[in-house]
């Protein structure tokens, strides 16, 4: 396919603020937990305190003498309403195993739903779950891999093991290649486990309807489709019973995505039950507790490059710890898929495996497993580069250039370095901490003595790396014909996103492919496309049809003689600003002025079919079917007015939202209105589902200065620059926010965040005084510069950018305070984030380890 | 009690915290609960002209107080600076910490009206964003602290 669109440069009419911002600032934005409905009850989630134990009894005898209660749910009650499990997405190569929306016989996790309430006040809700008496027996609890891989406790007795998941990418011959190398580095590394944390905590609204035995539904999701899809598999109702909607969402970075909860469907049956409408809102804990967290991966990594610095061989092997079985632990995968990023090494093995453990299942996390193998290499390469005595941008560099240079549409790393060297003023860097280091040697390691380290990092891979591709494999929702055999085959997904540097993946399913694959009953949000060379576009379908992949999306769109442009995407923008970039897109391909547009999402009645906003995909995926659907409404006007002009349609052209003559375009004919209005068209519409044609990735390098208080341990970020190619910038504001918090999200990933566990599996950190996410103190005033290279995938040229930022920053802030610390030979070398102030000063003063000034 | 200058009433539980009397019984859903802790910010508030984490203050706390809430902060269409500011400097995403975050800023703003971007940040501290990395926070805050100093000089 050849790409149309060009244009790299923003858009001269970029609007200057946002449209979606002025209900934002007035506090008349709609979040979930904003609506009230009429008689509205209140549901309560009793969870387990234990990790691992077996459920005697429940009783609810003192919770129903209170008059604010009103009725109550079990596991046991879901099994006799017939509710299926919690719907599991179709990963080929993951074990399964029913778990349901509230646990039947057994807990799993501390914090696993085991009974609901629902009551008459909000006030009340705590006081009546405190009021359910759960009889519980502990179990052996299993909160490491290695009690995992050793079987403390079988956590799913039908599995024999506790191994949920194992894949590998392999290519070459890296052990001979090892073996012969000259310079080889081996690490241990890793990321712990870390929350999404929107400051928005998830809720639902849900309300029945009795003659229609239809449910309204008002969730805090990601995706409405996948939503209301899940509902109607795990109610077993039609998808046509289910109106899911969301407007405004505080953030969602994953946790509120693809993942399975399970209060939405629990609302829906006590709405049904009780004819009551149904809220509940998860308090900041509960978030904590349930709200799919991520990372959680370990590497064993082995490097090696020749004599001149080319590496050539990666061998690692990655261990997650995925907790309970959840409805999306491939992450452990998109790590080994992104790992080797825009270096071309030859040779590579890599292996992963996942253990289940008595915690929350990991979820997508703003990157899913990208920012771990991003991580993972860039810390390596930083450890090559030290070996060898070669500047790690250097280094980089002679790994990341091609022979030939890049090819069409392909990203030129060495121009990202160079752009990052240049607009980073490196050589002043590099002056900086050579004088910080003798001050610090002059002073003497004090409380006002401080070291500076450099670090950089490289996120990313090139749409047109397509050479390891075999072929492309297609698994449907159905499952099992994809699964079973697929042996080692790429497949492809995400929507064409692109943060994550490379949703390639590697189907290679457990040896017993063909159980390990029974879906828990349902088809969840998946039907994987294949890709083909080209881009698909097809028309907007009815909400019947099969359910719509990660590599598609829909657009609609109206025009009304009034002249309102109306927009409805199957993307569902919670803070990415697509109510502002896709109204650019229409506004720029139909020729009709910006205030015309209207955007509409998040509703699966105004919008039968999509997949919503995760992966980094809206912009490229949504966008390209916005821009499909708009070309598509702009043919049809023109053939309009051709009729009603008398003219030919090539000789037309639409700016301003009149027909003006394609070669004077100042000679406005008429307006679209009078067009319309003469034909008797109160309104003409088009629509789009758009499938991209292949993956679309967003790259960039980054750099991070940083003083470290070799005394407290404490560091602080002194710069930070990125130099990122997400292809066509539709909106500059909106991609480098989308940057500055990306990157913010990493830095609390390096330095502050973890969910901590004690050995009984209580979760330490569930308050935001226990798990820090960065404030305004800690977060460095991040710069960033551009390189465009237009997708040749998206219509409109664009990439995905909102997980580059996380993807790459884990690295660069490491790699900087590894930077620092090595200037006073402390011997200490931090692989596993966060490097929290903590272990930082218990590392500086372990014994031996204290920073000396060597003069 | 007096919310936006306008007098209002009502009867709680002893228990009901500010914010649930501004959001259910006031229903001005503008502040956001987003940690129940106080450590978020999402629910700040100016109490004579203070600001305060109303998901830490009892509502009969806040008996006769004149409070000040993000809906009080335009004039009709017209948005208060700081509002202008976020919304020219892409100084908000997902929206949901924003009406505190104007809350911080704004106090601060009357405390010290020619911040540094230091001073800035340390007055915002206490409002967790996970969207903008605070970056343009921090730009739109000076943006109207200039505005603001501006206006009061044509003003003068």
């Amino acid at each position: 396919m050849t790409l149309t669109t060009t244009n790299s440069k923003p858009r001269e009419d970029t609007p200057e603020g946002r449209l979606e911002d002025r209900r934002l600032l007035t506090g008349k934005g709609r979040f979930v937990d904003d609506l009230k409905l009429e008689g509205q009850a209140y549901m309560g989630m009793v969870r387990s305190p234990y990790a691992h134990a077996k459920i005697n009894s429940i009783d609810f005898s003192k919770a129903r003498s209170s008059p604010d209660f009103i009725a109550s749910l079990t596991g046991e009650d879901l099994l006799k309403e017939g509710v299926s499990p919690l719907s599991q997405n179709p990963w080929p190569f993951q074990k399964r195993a029913k778990r349901y929306h509230l646990a039947v016989g057994k807990v799993r996790f501390a914090g696993e739903p085991v009974a609901a309430i629902l009551v008459k006040s909000k006030n009340s809700v705590e006081d009546l779950i405190e009021l359910v008496e759960v009889d519980y027996e502990s179990l052996p609890v299993v909160t490491t891999i290695e009690e995992s891989k050793q079987g403390k406790a079988i956590i799913y007795e039908e599995w024999g093991d506790n191994a949920s998941l194992t894949n590998e990418v392999k290519k070459g011959d890296a052990e001979k290649a090892i073996a012969s190398a000259a310079y080889v580095i081996h690490a241990r590394e890793g990321i712990a486990r870390q929350a999404a944390a929107p400051i928005e905590p998830h809720a639902v609204l849900a309300s029945y309807d009795s003659k229609e035995d239809a449910y309204d539904v008002w969730a805090t999701v990601q995706s409405v489709h996948g939503t209301r899809d899940k509902l109607a598999s795990e109610l077993k109702k039609p998808k046509e019973k289910f109106h899911v909607r969301v407007m405004d969402m505080g953030g969602g970075f994953g946790s509120k995505g693809a993942q399975s909860y399970p209060e939405a469907p629990l609302a829906c049956i006590f709405a049904r039950r009780t004819g009551l409408p149904v809220k509940w809102t998860a308090t900041r804990s509960e978030e904590f507790l349930e709200a799919a967290a991520g990372r959680d991966e370990y590497c064993d990594i082995t490097l090696a490059c020749d004599k001149s610095g080319r590496i050539v061989a990666l061998k690692a092997r990655v261990e997650c710890d995925s907790g309970v079985t959840g409805s999306q632990a491939h992450m452990p995968t998109m790590t080994i898929e992104t790992m080797p990023g825009p270096y071309r090494i030859p040779n590579q093995d890599i292996t992963v495996a996942a253990y289940v453990t008595n915690k929350m299942p990991l979820g997508p996390v703003r990157g899913a497993g990208g920012p771990e193998g991003c991580y993972f290499i860039e810390r390596a390469v930083d450890l090559l580069a030290k070996k060898i005595g070669l500047d790690p941008i250097e280094f980089r560099r002679r790994n990341v250039s091609r022979q030939d240079g890049p090819a069409e549409g392909e990203v030129d790393f060495e121009l990202l370095l160079d752009t990052l060297v240049k607009s980073s003023h490196y050589e002043e860097l590099i002056q900086w901490r050579s004088d910080m280091y003798s001050r610090f040697m002059q002073q003497g390691p004090s409380h006002s003595s401080l070291i500076g380290g450099l670090g950089v990092s490289i996120t990313g891979s090139d749409e047109s790396d397509e050479e390891e591709e075999e072929e492309d494999w297609s698994g449907g929702s159905s499952g099992g014909e994809g699964g079973a055999g697929a042996g080692s085959k790429p497949w492809q997904s995400g929507g064409g996103s692109g943060g994550t540097a490379g949703e390639k993946w590697t189907a290679h399913p457990p040896g017993e492919t063909g159980s390990a694959w029974q879906s828990g009953g349902s088809e969840g949000s998946g039907s994987w496309q294949n890709s083909g060379e080209s881009s698909e576009r097809r028309e907007w379908p009815g909400a019947g049809e099969e359910t719509l992949g990660f590599m598609s999306e829909s657009a609609r769109i109206t025009l009304d003689k009034n002249g309102k442009v109306t927009v409805y995407t199957g993307s569902s923008p919670h803070g990415q600003g697509e109510e502002t970039t896709f109204a650019q897109l229409a506004s720029e391909e139909l020729g009709v002025p910006l205030d015309w547009v209207t955007v509409v999402w998040g509703d699966t009645t105004l919008i039968p079919k999509g997949v919503g906003t995760y992966g980094s995909r809206s912009a490229a995926t949504g966008g390209s079917a916005v821009v499909d659907a708009s070309r598509k409404l702009k043919a049809q006007l023109l053939t309009r007015a051709s009729q009603t002009l008398g003219v030919d349609a090539k000789s037309l052209e639409i700016r301003g939202g009149c027909l003006v003559n394609a070669s004077r375009p100042d000679a406005v004919l008429a307006t679209l209105n009078a067009v319309l209005e003469k034909q008797h068209a109160d309104e003409v519409s088009a629509s789009s589902v758009f499938t991209l044609g292949g993956m679309s990735y967003s790259s960039g390098v980054h750099l991070c200065a940083l003083t470290l208080d070799a005394e407290l341990g404490k560091v602080k970020i002194a710069k930070y620059v990125v130099v990122e190619d997400c292809g066509r910038m539709i909106n500059k504001t909106i991609v480098e926010g989308q940057l500055h918090g990306g990157v913010l999200h990493a830095v609390g990933g390096a330095l502050f965040e973890r969910l901590a566990y004690d050995e009984e599996g209580n979760l330490l950190s569930s308050t935001f005084m226990d798990y820090n996410i960065p404030t305004a103190l800690d977060s460095p005033d991040v710069e960033v510069f551009h390189e465009t290279t237009p997708s040749t995938v998206t219509l409109n040229g664009a990439k995905g950018v909102g997980e580059s930022g996380t993807n790459g920053s884990y690295g660069a802030v490491i790699n900087a305070l590894n930077d620092a610390l090595s200037q006073v030979g402390t011997g200490i070398e931090f692989s596993m984030a966060p490097a929290t102030p903590d272990a930082i000063f218990r590392a500086l003063n372990a014994s031996g380890a204290k920073p000396q000034p060597s003069a | 009690m007096k919310v936006n200058g306008k007098q209002v009433s009502g009867n709680v539980e002893p228990r009901t915290l500010l914010v649930n009397f501004i959001r259910d019984g006031l229903n001005l859903t503008g502040t956001h609960v987003g940690c129940d802790t106080g450590h978020c910010g999402a629910c700040t508030v100016m109490v004579d002209g203070k600001t305060v984490k109303s998901c830490m203050v009892l509502a009969v706390q806040a008996q006769g107080a004149e409070i000040l809430t993000v809906e009080g902060l335009a004039e009709g269409d017209k948005l208060h600076p700081i509002q202008e500011a976020f919304w020219r400097n892409h100084g908000l995403q997902c929206g949901f910490c924003t009406p505190g975050l104007l809350m911080s800023g704004l106090y601060l703003l009357q405390k010290n009206p020619d911040p540094s971007d230091e001073e800035i940040r340390r007055g915002i501290e206490g409002n967790l964003c996970r969207c903008t990395g605070y970056v343009n926070v921090v730009k739109s805050v000076r943006a109207a602290a200039k505005s603001m100093r501006e206006g009061e000089v044509g003003g003068a």
